[in-house]
């Protein structure tokens, strides 16, 4: 249950590391935006920590991740995990204990290329098929450690 | 009062007889109508034996003493239908000598849809039992790379393939009895949940 201020961690190699909710997005299959995010849903976040970023000059050989984005900057995330128990379709109750997300580029594809931990699998059991193969996070829980 | 206790208990013992037990159940032990001995008292042919004992009457669920009849009455009749294998009233009951305490280490496959074609199975710490009848649930807690998950499964939900305990928390197979109902406080030990988390690891070997 992600809403305004609410702080989750991100677990891409995008170069973030804790993400601030300010804006959720709509999401087609509810009437009504409750203005919180679960898993699965979109919002629109504010990088509150991310990891230095290396100097040009840096010795040594570039590691792959290089930095992608930058403290203060805004970006679209998806929400992977929660801390609020999520109800599954087999009548579970299932919460992590921290909040996570992925970040996305304005077009919905993400910007980092790993996903490091495990997300929900609440992201495959999405309505519009948005979770399935091909749907729109196919990626990320290919991408993710463990779906779970 | 005009009529004398005599009178009144002729009375109401009269309307006893006429079989309205339940309402006046406790003036049973006043009936005159003794039922016939059904097994003959072996020692003695003019001792009056017990018949053998009477079905339960079906209870007043409309005007229960203290008010508990009726959910007692429907809990029993939806653990007919949901558990078959006697969950609620052995592992997941308050006092039964076989039941799991928190801190416990268990397993449990369920099926993926209700199809019930895949499993996908979930192995915790139990963090305590929420007793309510036919809604009874457990939580297992685990820590999946590094981050900890819960997970609250139904006890009776018939996409629940098995439980299994694999480590009780009874001080006598290795896991320490915690001494409480729930233990929300291993969240904060990571330590005391590695060391319990450990039995895991010895079982699936």
């Amino acid at each position: 249950m992600i809403g305004l201020k609410g702080r989750l961690n991100v677990i891409d190699n995008s170069g973030a590391l804790i993400a601030e909710c300010i804006n959720v997005l709509k999401v087609k299959t509810k009437k009504k935006s409750t203005g919180f995010a679960t898993v699965g849903d979109e919002i629109v976040c504010v990088i509150n920590k991310a990891r230095p970023a290396l100097r040009a000059e840096s010795i040594g050989p570039t590691t792959g991740n290089i930095q992608k984005v930058r403290r203060g900057d805004i970006r679209r995330a998806v929400v992977v995990r929660t801390r609020k128990s999520e109800l599954r379709p087999d009548g579970r109750y299932v919460n992590f204990d921290d909040s996570a997300c992925v970040l996305l580029n304005p077009k919905g594809e993400m910007i980092g290329t790993r996903v490091n931990g495990i997300v929900s699998s609440a992201l495959r059991d999405l309505p519009g098929g948005a979770g399935g193969p091909g749907g729109r996070w196919s990626k990320v829980l290919a991408l993710a450690t463990k779906v779970v | 009062m005009a009529s004398t206790p005599s009178t009144a208990m002729t009375a109401l013992r009269s309307v006893v007889k006429a079989g309205e037990t339940s309402k006046m159940g406790f003036l049973r032990t006043f009936s005159r109508s003794a039922p016939a001995p059904q097994t003959p008292y072996p020692f003695s042919s003019t001792a009056l034996s017990k018949s053998s004992p009477t079905p339960n009457p079906t209870p007043n669920l409309l005007s229960p003493r203290k008010g508990a009849g009726l959910i007692n009455h429907i809990n029993e009749q939806l653990r007919e239908t949901y558990d078959a294998k006697s969950l609620t009233t052995t592992l997941f009951s308050r006092r039964h000598k076989n039941r799991i305490l928190a801190g416990s280490v268990m397993t449990v496959t369920s099926y993926t849809s209700s199809a019930r074609t895949t499993t996908s199975t979930f192995s915790g710490v139990l963090m305590g039992v929420r007793r309510r009848g036919i809604d009874t649930a457990f939580r297992l807690r685990n820590v999946i790379a590094k981050v900890g998950m819960e997970v609250d499964f139904k006890v009776l939900s018939p996409l629940i393939k098995e439980i299994k305990v694999i480590k009780r928390a009874d001080g006598k197979s290795g896991l320490k009895n915690l001494g409480r109902a729930k233990v929300g406080y291993l969240r904060e030990r990571p330590g005391a949940m590695s060391q319990i988390a450990s039995a895991l690891k010895t079982a699936a070997k």
